[in-house]
């Protein structure tokens, strides 16, 4: 069961991971992008480990703060895109306090959907899409969800970028790993690892 | 702009609380909430755009808000001129996409 402490910790564990990771998400984003997603990621997650000391009465409410201080704090596209996906989550959490594998999915659904809107973006195009929504698609309970979603960030090395920052490199974007999709990575993984 | 069209309010919502590169969607809205009248939102690319567009989603002021995804020097110059002429938003919109 996701309880609200655990989705706390889950966003800790977010924060750390992409602290270790920052200077890889940085230079990935250098080569296909403009250099800044590290930063921009651990600024996003340094802001929501700060709200985290605060009581929530329930997983939406932790979810709406969560994506409220995402799209103010990241500064690049990754925040409108992972801080709608948060909010969208909140509403489908609503006033639950802990939720179980089957609703947890359907509220990252919900999330990827907004990820897809904001960003207008389908699977296929190198973006973090290509993370979220095959996962999400064939993920069942139990599995290895990091193995799933290490394998899916890897997919993205060989796709040629069609949407973003990433797609006026064209098909020089091929053989670097989309960055967007290994912070999602780092994000989902720590999530389903508290839902077990 | 300011030479062209004086008595046009222009804001800008650039860059984050910090002064670092980027775009905060609260910005925006702050922005919108100081145009007096209805307001148009204009972006340059990326990240930028779809703040922006998320900016008019969440804005629940009572104002018209509009936002224009194209060329935002000659966006910003074509609207300004017009807005100091009297013209509507939905005017000024309809002018921009004939651009």
């Amino acid at each position: 069961m996701l309880t609200i402490d655990r989705m706390k910790q889950a966003l800790r564990d977010t924060q750390v991971g992409i602290e270790d990771q920052k200077d890889t998400l940085t230079d990935l984003d250098r080569a296909i992008g403009d250099g800044d997603h590290g930063i921009n990621m651990s600024r996003g997650f340094d802001a929501v480990s700060s709200i985290l000391d605060e009581e929530y009465d329930s997983l939406g409410a932790l979810s709406k703060k969560v994506g409220m201080t995402l799209m103010s704090k990241v500064g690049g596209a990754a925040g409108p895109l992972y801080g709608s996906a948060f909010v969208k989550m909140a509403t489908k959490f609503g006033d639950a306090t802990e939720a179980d594998f089957d609703l947890l999915k359907e509220a990252l659904q919900e999330g990827s959907n907004s990820i897809k809107a904001r960003g207008k973006s389908e699977v296929g195009q190198k973006t973090m899409v290509d993370v979220w929504d095959p996962f999400l698609e064939h993920v069942k309970q139990g599995d290895d969800y990091k193995q799933q979603l290490d394998e899916l960030v890897q997919k993205t090395e060989d796709m040629v970028a069609t949407k973003g920052r990433a797609s006026y490199f064209g098909e020089n974007s091929r053989g670097t790993v989309d960055p967007g999709a290994l912070s999602s990575s780092i994000l989902l993984a720590a999530i389903m690892k508290e839902v077990d | 702009m300011k030479e062209m069209a004086p008595s046009v309010p222009i804001h800008l919502a650039g860059g984050l609380e910090d002064g670092s590169i980027g775009t905060d969607v609260t910005r925006i809205l702050e922005a919108l909430d100081q145009v007096e009248g209805d307001a148009l939102l204009l972006s340059d690319i990326g990240s930028a755009t779809m703040n922006a567009e998320l900016a008019i989603d969440m804005y629940e002021g009572s104002k018209e808000v509009a936002f224009f995804d194209g060329p935002i020097v000659e966006s910003a110059f074509i609207a300004s001129v017009s807005s100091g002429n009297d013209m509507s938003l939905t005017d000024i919109v309809e002018q921009l996409k004939q651009q």
